[in-house]
């Protein structure tokens, strides 16, 4: 029934609150740009922090950012291992928006990760039956 | 580095760039600019969809009931790789037992103990059908009070087992017997002892034969004697295992790569019967060809990467150990609730929403 509605919400893209309750996260903020000021003056360079994340979403990001075209520097590190969260730094070529790049790399491991199940699940049915 | 990788490749010529190359003391051609990626092309874009259409996956073996599973991820790079096994022990989420009301315990382990005992018990449920608690679960509120009066309990977010044993003697035990077990009832608290109590509705969503239940019956929780009792209301909640490692639902997922045996030269005879004896079994078969036994590489994937070989200077100079670097041997042991390719399905979903909401949040900074 309710694993219904986890389908569901992978269907739609318009529901980010069920995503976040799936996950166990507070509605607090989870993200935060380190210097604003010189990121809007200068938007191929970002430093964000993640709340709440570690080496699971730094580590594969930072794999493809570090595979794109528009990437000229980016990296991930854990400041400090009791605190829960992760800097992220994305230098890109220039005219390209850094955080746009970002995006993109997020919905690329999505991507993929969307094609591992897929694959899985066809491989486990073949094998099963 | 450059050099040294240069160098080895000319000892090596015949090694493969997707391969590691292991040698007596070191191990060769691991991570290193580009070889992180294999058939790195900087003229060529980098492509989403190829990459994803290059990604393969097969079944290994699976265990009878499905609790240990055994796959292959080829094509793909440690990093996501790890992702996946990080997500599995993590934060792929399970029931487990969070808040104890102990309304007696008389017996000699003390009520922390026990109750922590309790929590890691696995509970045989689908957590898919429940909703994460409203709040994050506090030891201690504002007030000072680590337990306030047991709740009823929300049918869609809690699951109540109760438990209440003691222990007596056993008036028809024979008069020499010396073992507690004859001695008395319930001298030991089994976690079959623990009885699902359904809150709300919770009866009717669960057939007698996937009632919501402990994962094994035969778990030790405590040792009592006459006269001692435990009576507790046990309420599970959903969690994942970043919160607490009881939620975890994998007793173990990891990752190897494949191992790869390459023997350069024909290896017969009494060579052949050592070669075999230095891998672990099912390694390395023995052929007849002609009058001669010879060696060949049966099995490689069952070789643990000892090295062993290499004591043997014969054989070391004919015999080159390496490694796969996109082919990941995934091994998945569930506890119980879910089987482990449900587990690694609901993982990869905890990652695409994870990327997901993280992507809106980021477009919202954008805007």
């Amino acid at each position: 029934m309710v694993a219904k509605e986890v389908e569901e919400t992978m269907e739609e893209v318009e529901t980010p609150q069920i995503g976040e309750e799936e996950l166990n996260v507070p509605a607090k903020k989870k993200m935060e740009i380190l210097d604003q000021k010189s990121f809007e003056q200068d938007p191929t360079n970002l430093t964000l922090m993640m709340y709440e994340e570690d080496h699971t979403i730094g580590n594969s990001i930072k794999h493809i950012l570090s595979r794109m075209d528009e990437v000229e520097f980016c990296g991930y590190n854990v400041p400090h291992p009791l605190e829960d969260k992760i800097l992220f730094r994305v230098q890109t070529k220039e005219g390209i928006n850094a955080l746009e790049v970002l995006i993109k790399a997020f919905e690329s491991v999505e991507q993929i990760f969307s094609t591992i199940r897929g694959k899985f699940e066809e491989s486990y049915e073949q094998s099963s039956s | 580095m450059g050099k040294k990788t240069a160098a080895a490749a000319n000892k090596q010529p015949q090694f493969p760039s997707d391969e590691i190359v292991m040698q007596e003391e070191v191990v060769l051609n691991t991570y290193d600019e580009c070889t992180d990626y294999i058939e790195y092309d900087d003229t060529e874009e980098f492509d989403i969809n190829k990459y994803c259409e290059n990604v393969q996956v097969a079944m290994v073996n699976e265990s009878d009931d499905g609790m240990t599973l055994e796959f292959d991820v080829t094509r793909i790079e440690a990093p996501i790789a790890n992702a996946l096994r990080r997500i599995l022990i993590a934060e792929v989420p399970t029931m487990a037992l969070e808040k104890v009301y102990l309304y007696q315990n008389t017996s000699v382990i003390q009520d922390e103990v026990l109750c922590h005992r309790l929590g890691l018990l696995p509970i045989c449920v689908d957590p898919r059908g429940f909703q994460f608690p409203k709040e994050k679960v506090v030891g201690i509120n504002e007030k000072g009070v680590d337990c306030d009066e047991e709740p009823e309990g929300d049918p869609t977010r809690n699951l109540i087992f109760k438990v209440n044993v003691s222990c007596t003697k056993n008036r028809n035990a024979i008069p020499t017997a010396t073992d507690p077990k004859q001695l008395y009832h319930n001298s030991s608290v089994y976690s079959r002892a623990f009885e699902w109590v359904p809150i709300g509705d919770q009866k009717s969503e669960y057939t007698k034969e996937n009632e919501p239940r402990m994962v094994s019956d035969d778990i030790l929780v405590a040792k009592m004697r006459p006269g001692q009792e435990i009576e507790a209301s046990c309420h599970a909640v959903k969690g994942i295992g970043r919160d607490h490692a009881k939620f975890s639902p994998v007793a173990t997922a990891s990752y190897r790569l494949l191992p790869t045996i390459r023997l350069n030269a024909e290896i017969s005879g009494e060579a052949a019967e050592r070669l075999q004896s230095v891998f672990s079994e099912g390694v390395i078969g023995i052929e007849k060809k002609g009058a001669k036994r010879i060696a060949v590489v049966k099995d490689a994937r069952k070789d643990t990467c000892s090295r062993n070989v290499f004591r043997h200077e014969d054989l070391a100079k004919v015999v080159q150990l390496g490694k796969n670097k996109q082919h990941f041997i995934f091994s998945v042991e569930s506890t119980g609730a879910l089987k482990s390719s449900e587990l690694v399905v609901e993982a990869c979903k905890v990652m695409e929403i994870k990327c997901r909401s993280l992507r809106k949040q980021l477009e919202n900074l954008l805007s």
